[in-house]
């Protein structure tokens, strides 16, 4: 008699562990017990996907190949010339060192994740998301290597991503989830990452990309965002599991959601500029995403159900409320102060952003960001920063997040620890800090490496390390990309103005 | 090589602190020459630096130098001009 669809599951993914008789469970099995999460019977746990690696295999490779369709039409067509303006492409350059080696470094924490839990359910979901994630990083850079051919900055991508300054902030996320124990990364990533921020990160970028006609990466959204609602279905079953085994793990995975929300969200600050900033046409704001997406759906939806658990929304939550006023706005000042040395441009602001950043953000654009941008009129670099900042000890970003409640004032927050003082963004950094200090006091300052000749002794020297050339840097309207694009827009006509319609 | 990390508090242009390089033997009056070149500041007169910590921020003396007065590679400093 054929087996039932849990019956197959079964069989397919269950009996793959065995006990071991010559070897001691906990040497194979090490971190378990280190973190002091208690486990009675896991093994009544299901994914809920349940998911067989042959059904994971087909459905995987049709999308696939309905993605791939979509973008062998889309180079075909010089799709890169009809979008509505180049500079959205400065966006998608951010986008490619701030989330594909996001994707990568993905991948092996759920390998790693998948290793040392001994769970049937979890190790075959976590491998199934390890494949998922290669699977984005490679068709994400699909698209740039199609965009490496017309525009600057992407020919010598590996390198970028290794050594670029920039990307030392999602490298010290993931380097510090990789650094923490198996049960501590899935409530890292499957939970605080994947699902509570990923639906802000997809859905607005992927619309955007839809406003502005890059089918292309519409199409890597939706294909990605399509295995995202497995990943966030692990995070939250992992959870909710972890919750109900023994009442004794509550306190510690109320820390590990306090930490990790405040980490996942520090690294979505360019994922802002990405919606309300890099796109000329914008389908929503990074306020408006982040009250449906954080606000409505996880923490006065999911946080009121896991109330009864005992858990309590994220330590800094409110924090991060407060600022969706000012994110946006404070890292695309941050972008701007630093656009000289970074491989993704920076732009002058155009009339209609004054007009809809205004419109937006009533309450803060034209008080506190209008006149900064505003200095780029006469001159583009006008607002470069004279230096090399300091950066947070934590989340490695410039330390220059305005404090929401007095947006005049800098957020920065100080630490003593072995005599010595530690930056930081903001409260929520400093608190992690303060748990951890063991774990950041070794962090890596880019400013401190370039002024001890770790990135060669000239500036030509410096970009030659980073992978690319001054002059891909700087600003986008007067660079040549801008005008690379013009051009082809010309070739193929697209640069005529028609009249109006006559009709009967 | 140190580096200090000058923040301009009163000067809305920059936000981040910079580093400026600091030497063992300079003299406080020296660090601030130096961070003034860093901001493109060197025609405003005068400018004191502050050692800024966790609970405290405490003027640095102009004539005594980076390790008579404990400074380490990565303090935080402020830059302040006296108004006219």
């Amino acid at each position: 008699m054929p087996m039932g669809t849990s019956q197959r599951y079964r069989a397919l993914t269950r009996d793959l562990m065995w006990d071991p008789k010559t070897v001691n469970t906990k040497k194979i099995y090490p971190l378990v017990e280190a973190e002091g999460i208690r486990l009675k019977d896991p093994s009544k746990w299901e994914d809920p996907f349940r998911m067989t690696f042959n059904q994971y295999v087909k459905i995987q490779s049709e999308k696939d190949q309905l993605h791939h369709a979509v973008r062998t039409a889309f180079e075909a067509n010089y799709g890169h010339t009809r979008v509505i303006d180049g500079r959205w492409f400065e966006g998608v350059k951010a986008f490619a060192v701030a989330v594909q080696p996001a994707e990568y470094a993905a991948h092996r924490l759920m390998a790693y994740i998948g290793r040392n839990i001994p769970i049937e359910a979890i190790r075959f979901a976590t491998f199934n998301q390890a494949i998922d994630e290669l699977r984005h990083a490679q068709i994400e850079i699909k698209h740039y290597a199609d965009m490496s051919k017309y525009y600057d900055g992407l020919h010598a991508y590996a390198q970028t991503n290794e050594n670029l300054w920039f990307n030392t902030v999602p490298k010290s996320f993931f380097d510090d989830a990789l650094t923490a124990g198996p049960f501590e990364s899935l409530i890292a990533i499957s939970f605080s990452f994947e699902y509570v921020f990923t639906n802000i990160l997809f859905l607005p970028f992927a619309s955007s990309a839809a406003a502005v006609g890059d089918e292309h990466f519409v199409s890597v959204g939706k294909s990605v965002q399509s295995d995202e609602s497995r990943h966030m279905a692990l995070g939250m079953s992992a959870l909710r599991m972890l919750l109900e085994e023994d009442d004794r793990n509550v306190p510690l995975i109320q820390s590990w959601i306090d930490k990790w929300y405040w980490r996942a969200y520090r690294i979505f600050s360019v994922i802002s500029t990405l919606v309300d900033y890099y796109p000329r046409v914008r389908p929503i704001s990074w306020k408006k995403a982040f009250e449906i997406y954080v606000e409505e759906q996880v923490i006065n939806g999911l946080f009121k159900d896991l109330a009864r658990y005992g858990i309590r929304p994220p330590r800094n939550f409110e924090d991060s409320v407060k600022e969706k006023e000012h994110y946006s706005h404070a890292t695309m000042r941050i972008l701007e102060h630093y656009k000289h040395a970074n491989y993704f441009r920076g732009f002058r602001l155009q009339p209609d952003d004054y007009e809809w950043l205004s419109n937006e953000y009533p309450s803060t654009f034209d008080r506190y960001y209008a006149p900064f941008f505003r200095r780029m009129d006469d001159h583009v670099m006008a607002v470069a920063s004279p230096g090399l900042p300091a950066v947070c000890a934590v989340c490695q970003i410039p330390v220059e997040f305005p404090d929401p409640d007095h947006p005049e004032r800098p957020w920065t927050q100080y630490a003593e620890h072995n005599g010595k003082t530690h930056m930081f963004c903001s409260p929520g950094c400093k608190q992690i800090f303060v748990e951890e200090p063991h774990k950041y006091v070794q962090w890596w300052w880019p400013a401190e490496s370039y002024l001890n000749g770790e990135f060669g002794n000239s500036l030509e020297d410096m970009f030659k390390y980073f992978g690319f050339a001054p002059e891909e840097a700087n600003e986008y309207y007067s660079s040549r990309d801008y005008h690379r694009w013009l051009k082809y827009r010309q070739q193929l006509g697209l640069d005529k103005q028609y009249g109006s319609i006559v009709t009967d | 090589m140190n580096l200090v990390w000058v923040r301009v508090p009163n000067d809305s242009r920059f936000l981040a602190p910079q580093g400026v390089a600091m030497a063992s033997n300079m003299t406080i009056d020296d660090l601030v020459e130096e961070s003034k070149k860093v901001f493109g500041m060197q025609t405003v007169l005068g400018g004191r630096l502050f050692r800024v910590t966790e609970n405290d921020v405490y003027e640095l003396s102009g004539e005594m130098n980076a390790v008579e007065l404990g400074l380490r590679n990565g303090d935080p400093l402020d830059l302040v001009f006296d108004k006219e």
